[in-house]
C-alpha cells in the first residue's frame, strides 16, 4: 500500500530545480523509482513530496562532447548497457548497467538514481567511479562539478543539498586505456553485488602507465584504492600484477571496514573479483 | 471395461497437448483468488504474535472496535466450535489464546471496510505477553531440560525402520563411513501469496473460495471451527498460482479465520496476505539433522546402515508425521541392503511451523544418501555411475522396510544407463576428476544422484480418489475431479486421461475447477498422485461412459460394441484396423441423449493396499514406486565459489507419460527448485525471527540461473496406474541438489555436506552468517530487518 503519496511532476529542469528549491528536505526527487518505492513501501514517508523527474527528456541520452561522454543522469541502465558510444568510450560503464537487476529494473532505473541512492553495492556507480566520472549537480542557486567518488559521503548518503540534483555525468576519455568491470553476485539475475570491481588501466610499452580502480561493496562507500593503484602502476601488466593489486585491495578492506561477519569470505574473493577485473582491463583474459 | 488391447495402444495419452488451462492465463482471463470481489464485502486482517514464545498476559481490542470503519474484531473467544485444527494431530490454534508459539501466530482478526482500515485498526489492539523461553534447534528441543513448546512434550513423532540387524551387519563392513548432513529451512516460493474470499451461507454456514490447495482438508477444518455439518461448508477452487505442497494448513487457518468473520458479521470477507505476512506465517520445509552411518563390505556392497535423523517440526505438527514417514522409508536410499535401522524424529521448537513441501521429506534424506554413495563409489575406485549400478534395487529385490518390489518394473539400472549415455557421464567424470589440478580457476564437475519414490500417500491413510464426466448432447466433455490444479497440469491430466477413454480430442473437453459440494472427498492433491488418481479415476467414469455409448453405435453401425472403439471423435472398426466410420462422437452423444443413455458417470478409484507396522517400520510402505536419476554439470569458480549449472539430464520412469509437455514441464520446474536448494535457499530464523520476508534477501533461482536441460523419459506403464501412469511431481524436484553438490566435489575434490552449497561454502567450506540487521537497514536506522508487527 502506498497511502498518502504527493507527487509533483516539473516539465523542465528549471521547474524542476525550483520546485526542489521550494520543498528542500520535504522533497524527495524520483527518476525510476525503483529504490525510492521500495524503500517508500518499508518506511512510508506521507510528509514527503515526490518530485517526478521522469519527464525531463533533457536530461535522457548519450553523446560525445569535448573528448568526454556526457550522460543524462535519467538515462536507463538498458539504454547505457546497449549504447555503442558508452561501449567504445566506457566499456566498464555498459558491462555495469548490463548487470543491474532484471530487463525490468534496468528500463526503469537510471544511472542518476543509481549514484544518488548511494548504495555501498550500487554498480554503475562503481563503474563512474573507476572511470574517473564527474557529476554535474545544480540548484536554483547554480550549478557545480565534482567527482563521483566525492558525492558520497557514507552508505545511502550523498553531499547533495537537499535542493540539489544531478543532472548528468562526464566520463573523461580514456585516451589508450581499456576499462571493465566485474560483478560478483548471488544468482545470475536480480542479484545484489556481493564485491564489485571497475577499472581503467594503460599500458605503454610493458608496462603500466596509468590505472583507475574501484570496489563496491567492500568499504562503506564505493571508492578508488589508489594503494592498489599504485601498486599497478609501473609495473607490467601481469597475472602477478594483478593478484598484487588483489592483495592490496582485501588488506586495505580489513583495514578500512574492521572484520565483519562477511570478511573470511570476502578477503579471499575480493582478491579474485580485482585480479580479474584487472586482467580483463590488460586484455589478458576474457573471464 | 477397457480392452488390453486399448491400453497398451493409447491414441491420445503421451501427446504434448496444450493445457487446458493454457489460453486462460496467457489472455489474463483465468481469474485467481484475488480477482474476486464480492458486492459489501469487508476486509479482515489479523493481528500477528509479537514474540516468538510467550504467553498472553492481556488482550484488550475495545479501541479497535470502534476505530473507523471496523466491522467486527475476533479473538479465540468468538470460536463456535473445535478452536484448533491440524490434519495429523490437533495442536494449532485458529488464534491463539493463552499463548503464542511462533511469530506467524495470529492473535486476532479485523473486519473493516477498508483494507487500510482493518490495518490501521490492527495498531490499536493492545496485547501484554510474558516471553517465554524460546527453544530453535530441534535437537535441543528433544533433551529434558528443554522448554516445551506443547504441554504433551517436544516429540512431535517417532519412527522407526527395524531391518535386519546392523550389530551384525557392521561385522561384515571393511569400512565404515560415518558422515552428518544438514538441509535448510526452505520457502515453497510460490509466486501467489495466499488470499480467500468467505461469504456467509443459509443455515449458519460458508462459501469460500481462495488459492486452497486440499479443499477437502480445509473443509474439515472450516466445519469443526464454525461446528456446522460438512454439508454447510463449501470450499470452492480459484485459479491457483503455485502451492508446491505450501498452501495446505495456511490456507486452512486462513479460511477458518475468513469463515468466522463472515459468520460474525454477515458479510463477505476478503483476505489477502501481503508477501511479507505469507513469509511469516506460511509453513516451510523441514530442515533435517540427519546422521548416516553405512558399512560397505571388500566387495563394495552395503552391508549395514545406521541412520539417525531430527527434523524440525518448528510450532505445530502440521504434516510433520507423514512427511518424516517417507523419510523414514526412503533414507537407504534404492540401495541393496541387509541391514538397516533407521530413526526420525521430529521436534516442536518456536520457529516456524514446518510441513508438506514437493518432495515431503525426500529431498532432504536424498541429499544425504546420494552424496554418502559418491563418496563410497570413489574410495571403490569406481566412477558415482558404475558403482550405483552394482548396488541399485531391481526387481525383486527387497527394501528397508521389508517391501518386496514386484507387480511393476523396478527400472532403476536402465534409468542410470540411460542418462550415462545421455551425459556421457563416466567419460566426463574421470575427465574432470583429473582436471582438477589444472591451471586456471575455473573448474567443471560432473554429479549424478538417483532415487527411487514411493508413489502416492501409502500407508500413511487412505487413499482414494473421484472424477465426475459429463458427455453433453453434443459431444463436448466437462470433467470435474476431487483433484485440483495449483498449476501443475492436473486439469490437462485427467482431462486427457477421460479424453483418451472416451476417444475425444482434448479441446473438446473442458474442466471445472474443485467445488467440495460437488465431488466426494478425493482427500489431498498432494504426494504426486493426481494424475494417477484423478486420472485413474476418470478413464474409470469415462469406461462407463464410453460402454453405453458403444451400446448405441453398435446398433446403428450394426456391428457388436467389442468390435467398435472411438479414436478422435469418430467411432471406429476395431479390432484388426481402426476403420474411422461415419459416425462420429458428436452425433453418437445426440442420439444417446435422444434415447434416454446416462451420458454421465462418477468413476472412483481407490489404491492398491499397503500396510505398516508402527513398532519395526517393516510392511507394503508404498503400493508401487517410481524411479529417477539426474546429472549436473557445474562450473565452480574457484576464486570466488560461484557456481554455475550449465548443463543438466533428467531420466525418470514415471510409468506412462500422459501428457509430454506437461511431463517435462514438471522436470524443468522441479529441477529449478532443486538448484535453489543445492545452492541458494535458505528460510533463516534467529531465535524464533526470520531474517528475511522477501524476495529481495530470500534468493531463489532465475531463469538467467537455470542449466541447458536434457529430459529423457523411460515408461513402463504401471498395473497400479488405470492408463499405466504413475508420478511426476515429487521426483523432479528430489535429487537436483545432491546431482549438483555431487557436481562440485566432482569440480573441486571437496565434499559440503550442508546445503545450501552457498558461495561461502563453496569457497571457505562454511556458512557465514550476519548478525542483526543488513547494511542497508542498519544505515538508514531501521531497528531489525524484518517488520514483524507487534502491539501497539
Amino acid at each position: 500500500m502506498l497511502r498518502g503519496i504527493c507527487i509533483v511532476r516539473p516539465a523542465s529542469v528549471a521547474e524542476a530545480l525550483r520546485m526542489c528549491a521550494d520543498l528542500g528536505p520535504e522533497g524527495r526527487p524520483i527518476a525510476g523509482g525503483t529504490d525510492v518505492l521500495v524503500e517508500w513501501r518499508r518506511r512510508p514517508a506521507p510528509g514527503l513530496t515526490l518530485v517526478d523527474l521522469s519527464r525531463l527528456d533533457d536530461l535522457r541520452g548519450v553523446r560525445e562532447a569535448d573528448g568526454a561522454l556526457w550522460i543524462g543522469a535519467l538515462t536507463p541502465h538498458e539504454d547505457l548497457a546497449r549504447s555503442p558510444l558508452v561501449h567504445e568510450h566506457a566499456t566498464a560503464l555498459a558491462e555495469a548497467c548490463g548487470e543491474v537487476g532484471s530487463v525490468q529494473i534496468r528500463n526503469r532505473g537510471t544511472i542518476g538514481g543509481n549514484v544518488a541512492n548511494a548504495s555501498p553495492c550500487a554498480d554503475g556507480l562503481t563503474a563512474l567511479v573507476a572511470l574517473g566520472a564527474e557529476a554535474e549537480v545544480a540548484s536554483a542557486r547554480g550549478t557545480r562539478r565534482l567527482a563521483v567518488e566525492d558525492l558520497v559521503e557514507r552508505p545511502y548518503r550523498t553531499g547533495l543539498a537537499p535542493d540539489e540534483l544531478i543532472l548528468a555525468f562526464r566520463v573523461p576519455g580514456q585516451g589508450k586505456g581499456r576499462s571493465a568491470f566485474v560483478k560478483l553476485g548471488r544468482r545470475g539475475a536480480l542479484a545484489i553485488a556481493r564485491i564489485n570491481a571497475g577499472c581503467v588501466v594503460e599500458v605503454a610499452g610493458d608496462r603500466v602507465a596509468r590505472c583507475l580502480l574501484a570496489v563496491g561493496s567492500v568499504m562503506p562507500r564505493t571508492q578508488r584504492v589508489r594503494e592498489a593503484e599504485d601498486a599497478v602502476v609501473g609495473a607490467p601488466p601481469t597475472g602477478e600484477t594483478a593478484a598484487r593489486a588483489g592483495d592490496v585491495v582485501a588488506r586495505r578492506m580489513v583495514e578500512v571496514s574492521g572484520v565483519r561477519w562477511s570478511t573470511p569470505y570476502k578477503e579471499p574473493a575480493v582478491r579474485a573479483v580485482v585480479e580479474r577485473v584487472l586482467m580483463r582491463a590488460m586484455g589478458r583474459s576474457d573471464a | 471395461m477397457i480392452g488390453e488391447r486399448d491400453k497398451n495402444r493409447p491414441w491420445l495419452l503421451g501427446r504434448p497437448e496444450p493445457r487446458v488451462d493454457g489460453l486462460g492465463k496467457v489472455t489474463g482471463e483465468a481469474r485467481f483468488a484475488d480477482d474476486l470481489d464480492e458486492v459489501g464485502q469487508v476486509w479482515g486482517v489479523v493481528l500477528r504474535a509479537a514474540h516468538p514464545h510467550a504467553r498472553i498476559v492481556s488482550l484488550d481490542v475495545e479501541a479497535a472496535r470502534v476505530a473507523p470503519g471496523v466491522v467486527a474484531v475476533l479473538t479465540a473467544r468468538d470460536i463456535p466450535g473445535n478452536p484448533l485444527v491440524g490434519g495429523v494431530i490437533q495442536d494449532q490454534p485458529v488464534l491463539a489464546s493463552d499463548r503464542v508459539r511462533m511469530l506467524g501466530d495470529g492473535v486476532a482478526l479485523v473486519a473493516a471496510e477498508t483494507e487500510e482500515e482493518a490495518r490501521d485498526a490492527l495498531a490499536l489492539i493492545r496485547v501484554a505477553y510474558e516471553p517465554l523461553p524460546v527453544v530453535t534447534d530441534p535437537r535441543e528441543a528433544l533433551r529434558p531440560d528443554s522448554p516445551l513448546v506443547h504441554d504433551r512434550g517436544n516429540l512431535v513423532v517417532h519412527h522407526v525402520v527395524r531391518h535386519g540387524d546392523p550389530a551384525v551387519g557392521f561385522e561384515c563392513a571393511h569400512r565404515v563411513y560415518e558422515r552428518s548432513y544438514a538441509t535448510p529451512r526452505i520457502e515453497h516460493a510460490y509466486l501467489e501469496p495466499e488470499c480467500v474470499l468467505a461469504r456467509p451461507t443459509e443455515g449458519g454456514g460458508v462459501e469460500v473460495v481462495g488459492s486452497i490447495q486440499n479443499l477437502f482438508s480445509t473443509r474439515r477444518a472450516v466445519a469443526s471451527v464454525l461446528g456446522v455439518p460438512l454439508n454447510r461448508v463449501r470450499i470452492r477452487h480459484a485459479v491457483l498460482g503455485g502451492s508446491f505442497g505450501g498452501k495446505d494448513d495456511v490456507m486452512t487457518v486462513m479460511a477458518c479465520r475468513a469463515a468466522l468473520l463472515a459468520r460474525a458479521t454477515g458479510r463477505p470477507v476478503k483476505m489477502v496476505n501481503t508477501r511479507e505476512e505469507s513469509m511469516l506465517e506460511s509453513y516451510k520445509r523441514h530442515p533435517y539433522f540427519l546422521d548416516y552411518r553405512v558399512g560397505v563390505d571388500r566387495d563394495g556392497n552395503l552391508c549395514a546402515m545406521r541412520i539417525e535423523i531430527v527434523a524440525d517440526a518448528g510450532a505445530y505438527a502440521s504434516m510433520s508425521p507423514f512427511v518424516t514417514y517417507r523419510s523414514v522409508v526412503q533414507a537407504a536410499g534404492p540401495y541393496r541392503c541387509p541391514h538397516v535401522w533407521t530413526d526420525v524424529r521430529a521436534a516442536y521448537t518456536n520457529n516456524p511451523y514446518t510441513g508438506a513441501m514437493r518432495g515431503f521429506g525426500s529431498p532432504q534424506v536424498n541429499f544425504a544418501i546420494e552424496c554418502l554413495m559418491d563418496e563410497i563409489a570413489e574410495d571403490q575406485g569406481l566412477d558415482p555411475l558404475t558403482y550405483r549400478r552394482r548396488v541399485v534395487f531391481r526387481d525383486g529385490d527387497i527394501t528397508p522396510t521389508g517391501q518386496r518390489l514386484t507387480g511393476h518394473r523396478v527400472s532403476l539400472d536402465e534409468v542410470l544407463a540411460r542418462i550415462g549415455a545421455a551425459s556421457g557421464f563416466v567419460d566426463r567424470w574421470w575427465r574432470y576428476r583429473a582436471a582438477r589440478e589444472a591451471p586456471g580457476q575455473v573448474r567443471r564437475g560432473i554429479g549424478l544422484a538417483c532415487s527411487y519414490r514411493g508413489v502416492s500417500l501409502g500407508a500413511e491413510g487412505v487413499d482414494a480418489a473421484a472424477t465426475f464426466v459429463q458427455v453433453q448432447p453434443d459431444g463436448s466433455v466437462i470433467v470435474s475431479s476431487g483433484v485440483t490444479d495449483m498449476g501443475q497440469g492436473a486439469q490437462t491430466a485427467v482431462a486427457q486421461c477421460a479424453a483418451e477413454v472416451l476417444g475425444v480430442p482434448l479441446d473438446r473437453v473442458v474442466f471445472l475447477n474443485t467445488d467440495t459440494s460437488r465431488i466426494p472427498d478425493s482427500g489431498p492433491t498432494v504426494a504426486s498422485r493426481g494424475t494417477i488418481m484423478g486420472g485413474s479415476a476418470a478413464a474409470e467414469a469415462a469406461a462407463q461412459v464410453r460402454a453405453r455409448m458403444l451400446e448405441v453405435a453398435a446398433d446403428l453401425l450394426r456391428e457388436p460394441a467389442k468390435n467398435l472403439t472411438i479414436r478422435d471423435g469418430v467411432v471406429c472398426r476395431a479390432p484388426s484396423e481402426n476403420v474411422p466410420s461415419r459416425l462420429t462422437f458428436a452425433d453418437l452423444a445426440a442420439e444417446c441423449f435422444r434415447r434416454g443413455v446416462a451420458l454421465a458417470a462418477l468413476g472412483w478409484f481407490q489404491s492398491p493396499r499397503t500396510s505398516w507396522h508402527e513398532e519395526t517400520g517393516q510392511g507394503i510402505a508404498y503400493f508401487t514406486y517410481v524411479y529417477g536419476a539426474n546429472v549436473a554439470e557445474v562450473e565452480v569458480d574457484c576464486g570466488t565459489g560461484r557456481v554455475r549449472v550449465v548443463e543438466f539430464w533428467s531420466v525418470h520412469d514415471c510409468g506412462r507419460v500422459v501428457n509430454r509437455q506437461g511431463a517435462t514441464g514438471q522436470v524443468h520446474g522441479g529441477v529449478a527448485m532443486g538448484l535453489g536448494y543445492g545452492l541458494l535457499e535458505e528460510f533463516e530464523v534467529e531465535r524464533g525471527v526470520p531474517k528475511a520476508l522477501n524476495f529481495d534477501e530470500y534468493l531463489i533461482p532465475t531463469a538467467m540461473d537455470m542449466p541447458r536441460m536434457h529430459v529423457e523419459f523411460v515408461e513402463s506403464p504401471d498395473p497400479a496406474g488405470r492408463l499405466g501412469q504413475k508420478s511426476l511431481g515429487e521426483p523432479t524436484n528430489e535429487i537436483a541438489a545432491p546431482a549438483i553438490v555431487n557436481a562440485i566435489a566432482n569440480a573441486t575434490g571437496r565434499r559440503i555436506r550442508q546445503i545450501p552449497a552457498t558461495l561461502e561454502q563453496v569457497l571457505i567450506g562454511r556458512r557465514l552468517t550476519r548478525e542483526g540487521p543488513r547494511g542497508s537497514e542498519a544505515a538508514r536506522g531501521a531497528a531489525a530487518s524484518c517488520k514483524v508487527r507487534t502491539e501497539g
